[in-house]
């Protein structure tokens, strides 16, 4: 009886280390590149299968672009920053709203269309196959920025 | 030898009754009987499950044969965990990326 509960709690033991180790084992590279700075580079160098040229290639255009990226960053929370101080103060849709509105609308489309530059460039270091997808993702946040790529993908395909 | 007269043959028949004695706690017993043999088929399943463990488990092969289909088990659970963890963490390094180049994403 007593070997018996033995085997029982040997094989829940294996039953535990086995689980545990397959899967620290299987999640290890995903949750390695999670906790770097950098993951997201990373992850588009494993999704679009890249090589050390492209990478490269593709880190310097993100490197040149980042700057870019922030000062557009600053300038939508500026605008956006004004434009919920005049709703704050106006009671009424008044000229100086309207003005604000159109500024927050500019720079918002200043920033898709360098944004879609961006992405045309990157696309150009990959594979055609790999490029086309990866255009796909991006470009379907630049359309509809609120939702994930595959559904408004869906959306247009209906 | 004279054949029996039929017309007398079917009048006998028909006259001729048959009354079975059962007796009065026949149902009562029998209900019994099923009952007793429930409880002991109840009462044995335990026993006869430590009786397993305690003569075939023992065996190598048994024992063998459980260690590693424990071992299989676990391992195909934890592949199937680990399939929507990697799935998970592959959507969030996507959302990483796209919002390291896209400034409306930064800014909200």
């Amino acid at each position: 009886m007593r070997k018996g509960l033995l085997i029982i709690v040997l094989a829940g033991a294996a039953a535990i280390g086995g689980y545990g180790t397959y899967y620290r084992c299987a999640t290890a590279p995903t949750h390695a590149m999670l906790a770097r700075p950098d993951g997201g580079m990373e992850w588009l160098r494993h999704e679009y299968h890249l090589g050390d040229a492209p990478f490269s290639r593709i880190q310097q255009l993100h490197q040149e672009y980042a700057p870019r990226c922030d000062l557009m960053c600053e300038k939508i929370a500026k605008a956006n920053a004004r434009l919920a101080q005049l709703i704050k103060v106006n009671k009424t849709f008044s000229p100086e709203v309207d003005a604000a509105m159109k500024e927050c609308v500019a720079v918002q489309a200043e920033c898709r269309r360098a944004l879609l530059e961006h992405v045309y460039v990157v696309s150009a270091e990959m594979s055609p196959e790999d490029g086309a997808r990866y255009l796909q993702m991006m470009t379907a946040r630049i359309v509809e920025p609120g939702l994930s790529h595959q559904s408004v993908i869906s959306e247009s395909a209906k | 030898m004279n054949a029996p007269d039929p017309d007398d043959l079917s009048a006998r028949l028909r006259t001729w009754k048959v009354e079975p004695q059962v007796p009065g706690s026949f149902q009562g017993e029998v209900w019994q009987r099923i009952a007793a043999r429930q409880a002991g088929r109840g009462e044995a399943f335990w026993p006869r499950i430590v009786q397993w463990f305690s003569t075939r488990l023992v065996r190598p092969p048994y024992a063998t044969a459980l260690v590693l289909l424990s071992l299989s088990a676990s391992i195909g659970l934890a592949h199937v965990h680990a399939q929507g963890a990697k799935a998970k963490h592959w959507k969030e390094l996507e959302a990483r990326y796209a919002a390291s180049v896209d400034p409306l994403a930064m800014s909200r």
